[in-house]
């Protein structure tokens, strides 16, 4: 049964950046592959330089990557005055678990000082690992970015009495996230044929992530092929147990919870995973004011002294609009799309103003008793908890439209030309009409 | 008497010797485990401080075995040794926490603690003497482990052959690849029984580094009774997993058979055939030896064949260095594998099995368990004897038996006379010739 399968591979035409020509060999368009992976085969060439590197990108992210130096006597052939045209070749493998079922990768080549071109793009499909284990405690995802109320909202949750939780208030546990993790780091060919090409047994981490194995070296293919798809099967059901035990002994005795509740953030592909192997998986994607949220990353780097929530990476909070959050942003609302019926909106907003309704809703898309003494036997023991350690503001509906008084005029506009389209998907005022009114 | 700790915890500690003041230091001192501590957890976690008297510490080591497990900085505030030494710079931050995974150490075990300081010298600072619960072991039907636990060059690689010859053992192509799939998988168990990896699921600082799962865990969850759960039951549930994909494997590789062995290779410094005797209770262990002289002289050959130093010989020094160093402490290690418990492992010589392999084959899968019926030695004999008939890129002479004793030629006297001053203790006690 092919596991993954390559529906198209585009060339790049003409010249592309610094390249002086570059070409994928494999994939092959309409090619598929049997195991949970395929290679990345071909070639680059800049004409000042060999290329440092090449990446396959997914949704701007690292997938995969190798230095190019394989023999290519052909292209050495084709350009006779490029000195390093020789070892211009790459192969590197692409672990299936790093990619959406529905994948875009695009393969691009890194010169010495930054700059990069694109080789080709590919877009296929991968087949979802298998379903198992109805009877489990099935994942309640919290998909959002920092500082949109996760914490509250992973609370609320786990005061549901179908629900468990790790200390919501003093942890942010990723047990999920953790095996997810593990599960993908060793299905990738370059960790799993460790077992048949050890490296030296003395060296930390030998077992993982070894950029000198490829498909092949075992020098068996239907066992390699096994290792890659079948084991792989396998071991996505070890992940599952782990997790399973984590929550079974935090659950209190004699309770049997249906959902555990953790965080997930939109680039991660963990939420993917959980929601093939388990059926009854769900996810929650929460939103807040992006401007809001942005004037509380601002107030609570500021409190704590560092920059964190990405902010350290960007140059500006302008840039740090344009790039981290607008594109965070963006992934929850493609999120939401492509999920469907499977994943379920919340506004921190509605769940601070309205809390009996956005609960009460959440609990009917959770399939849970939303009979109106079951949500307030939910908020009244969610509330019982103090929140003042968390907060940026003294009371949370006060924070709800401080970007109205807290963003520069400045940042706003950066916020209305970059935000504004995902805001208004997600049903808030344009950054340009709440400012005047 | 020792406590048992079968039934008691997962780690004690029953000596504890600190260095203190000296010449060097101004003090030292591990302040936790002390002598007695006991732990239910398979992590142990070693917190202690260290102030030098001249030059500034780089880091403090944890060794086992000679081997250093981890490095450490001191980057642990101490404002008690700096109120006991307030013109000392550095003593504000004289401290250190190191957290360790006890898989990682034998089951009865030593410490040794020593700090770096900035022109390279080593001091001592302590030493820690414990013991470690064995893994519980599995009680299900599973392929056990024929372990052959030897040094490179020994000719492993045809003893792995021809056990994997015998109907009841599987391995995968011994001749062309060397497989360390149990060796994959309890690498995989050691490290995610660290205390750094089973408590980064909790506030893990960056999700987007590529192994933030093996090592960003630190400090205290909150929740003894959970902390001791991941360390502890959490950590027993992951030698299941161990066992669960190295049972997949061989089950897949065997196809229709239900062998009762699976045989690997292993090294004498590693903990793996350890572990693999706790969790496999039918799990047997073969020590192979060869007259060091003759591996010395194989893996010089060997090397000078490749063009490049392997079997440990590339760590530096010269060829009576290497004898002293790393031939010496697998020897050790070998001999005392030998003399511990007893129905344990089980001798091969080299010499033995290349010159007389029906008798020495015999006796040892009669002590396997496995049918040893002239017929099956004699055929297990011949099916190896075509698998190992590719194998010239492996050897260093043309005949194995030609090989027996090439020291006399190939050894420079000054060399034989090293080996036979730092090995002769133990190439009595196998059995060769001083």
């Amino acid at each position: 049964m092919a596991l993954v399968e390559i529906a198209d591979v585009s060339q790049r035409k003409g010249g592309s950046g610094q390249l002086l020509g570059g070409r994928l060999d494999g994939p092959k368009e309409d090619s598929s592959s049997d195991s949970y992976g395929f290679e990345v085969v071909g070639w680059a060439l800049a004409e000042s330089a060999p290329l440092a590197k090449i990446e396959v990108l997914q949704e701007g992210w690292v997938v995969a990557e190798g230095e190019p130096g394989k023999p290519r006597g052909d292209i050495a052939a084709a350009f006779p005055a490029v000195q390093h045209a020789a070892e211009c070749g790459f192969r590197m493998p692409v672990s299936a678990l790093d990619l959406r079922q529905e994948f875009e990768l695009s393969v691009v080549a890194r010169g010495g000082d930054g700059s990069f071109s694109r080789v080709a793009e590919v877009t296929g499909t991968r087949a979802p690992l298998p379903a198992a284990g109805e009877d489990l405690i099935q994942p309640l995802m919290v998909n959002t970015i920092g500082r949109s109320g996760s914490t509250w909202l992973v609370w609320l949750l786990s005061c549901l009495s179908e629900a468990v939780a790790f200390s919501p208030w003093a942890r942010d546990a990723r047990v999920g996230t953790y095996w997810t993790s593990v599960l993908q780091t060793l299905s990738r060919p370059q960790s799993y044929l460790a077992q048949l090409m050890p490296g030296p047994l003395e060296q930390q981490n030998w077992w993982l992530d070894r950029s000198d194995l490829h498909v092949g070296v075992g020098g068996d293919q239907a066992l390699e092929g096994w290792l890659g798809g079948e084991a792989i099967e396998s071991l996505a059901q070890v992940c599952q147990s782990r997790i399973e035990a984590f929550y079974r002994r935090l659950a209190e005795p004699g309770e049997s919870p249906r959902y555990f509740v953790e965080k997930y953030l939109p680039f991660q592909l963990a939420p993917d995973l959980l929601a093939e192997m388990y059926p009854g998986a769900r996810e929650v994607i929460l939103v807040r004011d992006f401007r809001d949220m942005l004037c509380s990353i601002i107030a609570f780097n500021r409190k704590r002294g560092y920059e964190a929530f990405g902010r350290a990476e960007a140059g500006s909070d302008a840039e740090y609009v344009e790039t981290t959050v607008a594109n965070s942003a963006r992934r929850l609302l493609r999120r939401l799309r492509d999920r469907g019926e499977a994943a379920h909106l919340v506004r921190y907003e509605d769940l601070i103003q309205e809390p009996a309704e956005t609960l009460g809703a959440t609990m009917r898309f959770l399939g849970l008793d939303a009979s109106k003494e079951a949500i307030a036997a939910t908020l009244e023991r969610a509330e019982a908890e103090s929140l003042d350690e968390h907060r940026t503001t003294a009371k949370a509906s006060a924070s709800i439209g401080r970007w109205k008084q807290d963003l520069s005029p400045e940042l706003a506009e950066v916020c209305a030309e970059v935000l504004d389209p995902v805001l208004t998907e997600f049903g808030y005022e344009p950054t340009l009409v709440a400012s005047e009114g | 008497m020792a406590p048992d700790l079968a039934t008691t915890a997962v780690i004690s500690i029953e000596e504890a010797e600190n260095v203190g003041e000296n010449d060097y230091l101004y003090g030292s001192n591990v302040d936790s485990p002390g002598e007695g501590f006991t732990g239910d957890s398979y992590g142990l976690t070693i917190d202690g401080w260290v102030l030098s008297r001249q030059l500034a510490v780089e880091h403090v080591e944890v060794l086992h075995d000679e081997r250093r497990l981890l490095t450490v900085p001191l980057d642990v505030e101490r404002p008690d040794i700096a109120s006991g030494f307030p013109e000392v710079e550095g003593a504000e931050r004289s401290g250190y926490h190191a957290t360790i995974s006890s898989l990682k150490l034998g089951r009865e075990f030593e410490l040794v603690l020593r700090a770096k300081v900035e022109d390279g010298t080593l001091l001592p600072l302590a030493r820690l003497r414990g013991r470690r619960r064995p893994l519980p072991a599995s009680t299900a039907d599973e392929i056990q482990p024929l372990m052959v636990n030897t040094i490179g060059r020994s000719g492993s690689t045809l003893m792995v052959t021809l056990l994997s010859s015998h109907p009841d053992v599987v391995a995968f192509s011994p001749f062309i690849k060397d497989a360390r799939v149990s060796t994959y998988w309890v690498n995989v168990m050691q490290d995610l029984a660290e205390p750094a990896s089973y408590l980064a699921p909790f506030d893990p600082p960056d999700l987007d580094s590529p192994h933030w799962w093996l090592g960003s865990g630190a400090g205290k969850l909150g929740d003894p009774d959970i902390e001791y759960w991941l360390g502890g039951e959490g950590v027993e549930s992951l030698a299941n997993l161990c066992r669960g994909q190295i049972e997949v494997f061989y089950r897949r590789l065997a196809t229709e058979r239900s062998p009762q062995y699976f045989v690997e290779k292993y090294l004498p410094h590693q903990v793996v055939p350890d572990l693999l005797a706790e969790i496999y209770p039918r799990a047997r262990e073969v020590i192979l030896v060869r007259d060091f002289r003759d591996i010395l002289c194989s893996v010089i050959a060997f090397n000078r064949k490749r063009g490049w130093d392997a079997f440990g010989r590339s760590e530096g020094g010269d060829d009576a260095e290497y004898v002293r160093t790393s031939m010496r402490q697998s020897a050790v290690t070998l001999a005392e594998r030998l003399r511990g418990e007893a129905g344990g492992p089980r001798l091969v010589r080299y010499e033995d099995l290349v010159l007389d392999p029906e008798p020495t084959l015999t006796e040892l899968f009669a002590d396997l368990g496995l049918a040893n019926d002239p017929e099956l030695v004699s055929a297990t004999i011949q099916r190896a004897e075509e698998d190992t008939a590719a194998m010239h890129h492996h050897r260093t002479t043309s005949d194995p038996a030609a090989s027996i004793g090439r020291w006399r030629e190939d050894l420079p006297e000054e060399i034989a006379a090293v080996c036979n001053e730092e090995l002769g203790p133990w190439l009595t006690e196998f059995g060769y010739e001083v």
